[in-house]
């Protein structure tokens, strides 16, 4: 299971990818995307119809899309941060949703953040993503830095978050 | 004779050009700036060469550049196009001089047509009704009550040297006169090289009706019939259609013998089109002359099958027309969209970037003339239309339909363009009706065309699905090299699980 919030425009959008399911903000769809050309161009399916959608993506993990004509922005950061609260949101441990290489940290330790905010740049295939923080609290731990390459699940950042009940 | 065509010109229109010249087995010369080294026109002609810098003044606007390409290629015969030299007399006077045929008015007729006042004079003198106000420039700022000629506010201020929707300024008071007329003398310098303007009324929600017309330059003029091109930003032309929507064939008959008489006074020699303002009475007014193909030439040729860069090179090459009136028979109705590198939401600013996909409309009654390809730079260095659609319908909704079904299959990626606001535009009641007229933009509204929730959940989705699969990608890759894009997994898990 994956979960991936996307804003556009002014809406946001949580899309929730399991197995056989694909939910948007609880709904369930049947979308598929595939890729056309390998430059760009993909048919967005559901059951209906197949929507031409010409992607592009940008650094800093947001998307030009275009579809009809229509040009609109996307951009992509794991988990529903505002959502129940995972383990790792709790004890706030920031770790690498993909393999790949760390671009930026936007953060120093003993950094106040605000949930929502861009703390660190990874980039895997070319493709560059914003890792924002879950919660709000002050940067406790960097355990790496810009030119590593990371694999899924390393810990990369520790927040010490302000409702800790522990503190 | 035989000819080699010399183009001096590039984007759409020598494109075009280029198309009929192979039709007529016509030997073709593209010219270049340093920018379009690649650009379409260069690799349709026959020849191409360099005749400059990007700038346009040391490029595309240099006689001396284009005498010399004429030169080194052996070209016996020029093209214009529109813009750049194409109303330039000098330009035609330097190309006849050097012992080659040039293919638009002559170079006298040109310098007619390029000063506004000169032009109103002879289109009076012909008999054609002309706006009212004085036919000499402005001179410094006088009160408009002592101008005369039954001239009031709201007024036009106008370059005499003007020409494509530049240099226009409006004045609705005494004081707003005193604001703009520096600012329109500044402009016109700036744009024209030449800062003489004159005051024009204001015709309140005016239609824009044209003639086409054709001259053999001795005193014989063919009409195409009109066209119509009400619909504008910063006066400059967005959509045209032919024939004009609710003329009446009484009005159609007067409006294109006007053109006529114009032409036959001057004995007008090649295209020419004959512009004109219909005010609310249904009175029509000369505005200009343009003395050269004009952009919106392809909907006058939907409607009447006639190639018309065709009959203005036989003309120029035999002297002779080679069709005569009854030969011109226009049919249906004909409608073209104009595709900006521009972006509506924002007050039509340039856009800018490289065209990384495109896809053009096909299909029944659809015509594309394009200049566009995929990696091509859109710079600002040049004019902002990159392309037109055209439809042919047998009747104006059958046009209107076609058209937007084709704006809608066209895909430029890799820039913000005016397609979606143009098929907005067709989708309006107002423009369906025909109720339309040079004020139409200021006051529209656009409506959605695909409900913007619907749209902004097809990008997430989208957006979400290509990082997941480019997850699962790398992770495949490092396991088994497995690519998901080819194994649509996704489809193939969606399938068997429900």
């Amino acid at each position: 299971m994956a979960d991936y919030r996307v804003y556009v425009g002014a809406r946001t959008y949580d899309v929730r990818i399991e197995k056989d399911l694909l939910l948007v903000n609880g709904d369930q769809f049947e979308f598929d995307l595939e890729s056309i050309n390998g430059n760009g161009l993909h048919i967005l399916r559901d059951r209906k119809r197949n929507i031409e959608a010409y992607l592009q993506s940008n650094q800093n993990g947001s998307y030009d899309i275009q579809i009809n004509g229509n040009h609109l922005s996307a951009e992509v950061v794991f988990g529903f941060h505002n959502q129940t609260k995972t383990s790792d949101q709790k004890t706030g441990q920031i770790k690498s949703p993909m393999p790949g290489l760390i671009i930026d940290i936007l953060v120093n330790e003993g950094d106040h953040v605000q949930e929502g905010d861009t703390i660190l740049i990874q980039e895997a295939m070319k493709m560059q993503m914003k890792i924002r923080t879950p919660n709000s609290g002050t940067i406790t731990k960097i355990y790496t830095k810009p030119g590593n390459q990371v694999d899924k699940g390393v810990l990369l950042i520790s927040i010490d978050p302000d409702d800790n009940p522990n503190r | 004779m035989d000819m080699k065509l010399l183009i001096a010109n590039r984007g759409e229109i020598a494109v075009r050009i280029v198309r009929t010249c192979q039709e007529l087995d016509i030997p073709t010369v593209a010219v270049y700036s340093d920018t379009d080294r690649n650009a379409l026109h260069t690799r349709y002609a026959d020849e191409a060469i360099k005749i400059g810098p990007t700038k346009p003044s040391e490029s595309y606007l240099n006689i001396p550049a284009l005498l010399d390409a004429c030169k080194k290629t052996n070209a016996t015969a020029v093209h214009p196009g529109y813009g750049f030299l194409s109303e330039n007399p000098k330009f035609g006077e330097a190309v006849e001089d050097a012992g080659m045929l040039f293919i638009g008015p002559r170079p006298h007729t040109m310098s007619i047509f390029g000063d506004k006042l000169l032009a109103r004079k002879a289109a009076r003198e012909a008999g054609l009704l002309v706006l009212p106000g004085p036919d000499q420039p402005l001179q410094g700022l006088p009160l408009l009550s002592q101008i005369g000629n039954n001239l009031s506010f709201p007024v036009l201020v106008k370059a005499i040297a003007g020409g494509g929707g530049k240099g226009i300024r409006l004045a609705r008071s005494q004081d707003e006169l005193a604001d703009v007329v520096d600012l329109a003398r500044e402009e016109a310098i700036a744009a024209f090289g030449d800062g003489t303007i004159y005051l024009e009324p204001l015709v309140q929600k005016a239609r824009h009706i044209e003639v086409q017309i054709l001259g053999d330059g001795n005193g014989k003029v063919l009409t195409f019939g009109e066209r119509e091109c009400s619909i504008q930003r910063r006066h400059q032309k967005l959509i045209e259609e032919a024939p004009a929507s609710e003329l009446s064939p009484k009005e159609r008959d007067s409006i294109t013998a006007a053109a006529c008489q114009l032409g036959k006074q001057l004995n007008y020699r090649s295209l020419g089109t004959v512009e004109f303002l219909m005010d609310q009475n249904r009175q029509f007014y000369f505005i200009e002359v343009n003395p050269r193909i004009q952009v919106e030439h392809p909907v006058t040729e939907m409607v009447t099958g006639i190639d018309l860069i065709r009959e203005q090179i036989q003309l120029a090459l035999t002297g002779e027309m080679s069709l005569v009136q009854s030969d011109i028979n226009p049919q249906g109705a004909a409608i073209e969209a104009r595709i900006l590198a521009e972006n509506p939401e924002e007050g039509f600013i340039p856009t800018t970037g490289e065209i990384s996909y495109l896809k053009e409309p096909g299909g029944p009654g659809i015509r594309v003339d394009s200049a566009l390809y995929q990696g091509m730079e859109v710079t600002t260095d040049y004019d902002s239309m990159l392309s037109k659609v055209i439809a042919w319908g047998e009747n104006r909704q059958i046009a209107i339909n076609r058209l937007k079904r084709g704006l809608t299959e066209y895909q430029i990626g890799g820039l913000k363009t005016d397609l979606v606001f143009l098929t907005q535009i067709l989708d309006s009641h107002p423009y369906q009706i025909g109720k339309i007229d040079t004020t139409f933009l200021d006051d529209f509204n656009p409506t959605e065309l695909i409900p913007e929730e619907t749209l902004t959940r097809y990008a997430a989705v989208a957006a979400a699905l290509h990082i997941h699969k480019e997850r699962n990608f790398q992770e495949h890759k490092e396991k088994e090299g497995i690519n998901p894009w080819r194994q649509k997994a996704w489809q193939e898990q969606t399938n068997t699980g429900s």
